[in-house]
């Protein structure tokens, strides 16, 4: 039972961290080659893209007209941001400019000759191999590659998320300590009143047994001339 | 437009379950103090008691007109303000 206990901690750890590590918000410093728009087909990663109703179009086949933004790291590898409104729910980031964000990146195309670096504000992962890009969500100039914006976003959205989890914790404690407690209390208390009296009337029935026995075996003694025991 | 109704709707649950968790929460941390003050006025009479129920029944008349319970309140004005704020920041240069 201990080790369930633990394998699920642990699986209920790295869950967390995987949500939070996709949903919460991350800044990369980039520099944008290309920006273009391509007919994608989604199939089971459509987990990974926006949700369908959020003024994205899908035709007969199932694919949809996304936006694209190609950028280069300051290492030299490449990295490619989809650029999708998240519409209202989920995740929360409620975009719906991905319009203007495309034309900001459109300008703010550079080659390597002459670079021009931005942070890049986005969530999601890349994973090449089922097609799932990271979404786009504000890029601003920065003045070097070197640039690393402090990503408050998360940090502010982390706070909040502890804080919550204080208080929920703090409210079940209350809870429990002025409802579930002195309920168990009177449940328990209850049970040993019953306890209490079937136990007396096992004690008063084995009490009567033995009176009754010895009074029959009183009256027996009679017939061999003993006197009865005077009780 | 419906997309953005549901949203709405979707918040005003959720803040109504809070705001209800929270003023549970609140009358309760309230009663345990004034239970205390009735423990600490009179140590003779500690402990549960039918006086001492009246006491905290007396005294939590009016609770709900308090500051500390009208702030709850602002448990549906502050996720929308941020909402809001969130919306702006995202999508107005």
């Amino acid at each position: 039972m201990h080790y369930v206990k633990v394998v699920l901690g642990v699986l209920l750890g790295i869950t967390v961290f995987l949500f939070l590590d996709y949903a919460l918000p991350s800044k990369n410093t980039v520099r944008v080659t290309n920006t273009y728009n391509r007919l994608t087909d989604i199939g089971a990663n459509s987990m990974f893209y926006a949700a369908a109703d959020t003024g994205t179009v899908q035709n007969a086949q199932g694919q949809r007209d996304i936006r694209f933004i190609e950028t280069v790291r300051p290492n030299g590898k490449v990295f490619v941001y989809r650029n999708e409104d998240t519409g209202w729910i989920w995740p929360p980031y409620f975009k719906y400019d991905s319009s203007n964000l495309q034309a900001e990146a459109t300008n703010n195309r550079s080659d390597s000759a002459n670079p021009k670096w931005v942070s890049v504000t986005g969530y999601g992962w890349r994973i090449p191999m089922f097609s799932i890009y990271p979404n786009a969500i504000s890029m601003r100039p920065v003045a070097d590659a070197q640039a690393a914006p402090l990503n408050w976003p998360a940090m502010m959205i982390l706070l909040v998320l502890g804080a919550l989890l204080a208080l929920l914790w703090r409210m079940w404690n209350q809870f429990r300590e002025r409802t579930i407690d002195p309920a168990a209390r009177r449940v328990s208390a209850a049970v040993d009143n019953v306890d209490a009296r079937a136990d007396a009337a096992m004690d008063r029935v084995g009490q009567e047994f033995t009176e009754a026995r010895e009074g029959f075996t009183g009256w027996l003694d009679t017939w061999k001339g003993k006197p009865r025991d005077p009780k | 437009m419906m997309v953005l109704l549901r949203l709405v709707l979707f918040l005003f649950i959720v803040e109504v379950i809070f705001y209800l968790l929270l003023t549970i929460y609140l009358r309760s941390t309230k009663r345990e103090a004034l239970e205390d003050e009735w423990d600490r006025r009179h140590p003779d009479r500690a402990g549960d008691s039918a006086e001492r129920s009246a006491f905290v029944r007396r005294s939590m008349v009016g609770f709900q007109k308090t500051l500390k319970a009208r702030l709850v309140g602002l448990v549906f004005i502050l996720p929308t303000i941020a909402i809001a704020v969130i919306a702006w920041f995202v999508n107005v240069q």
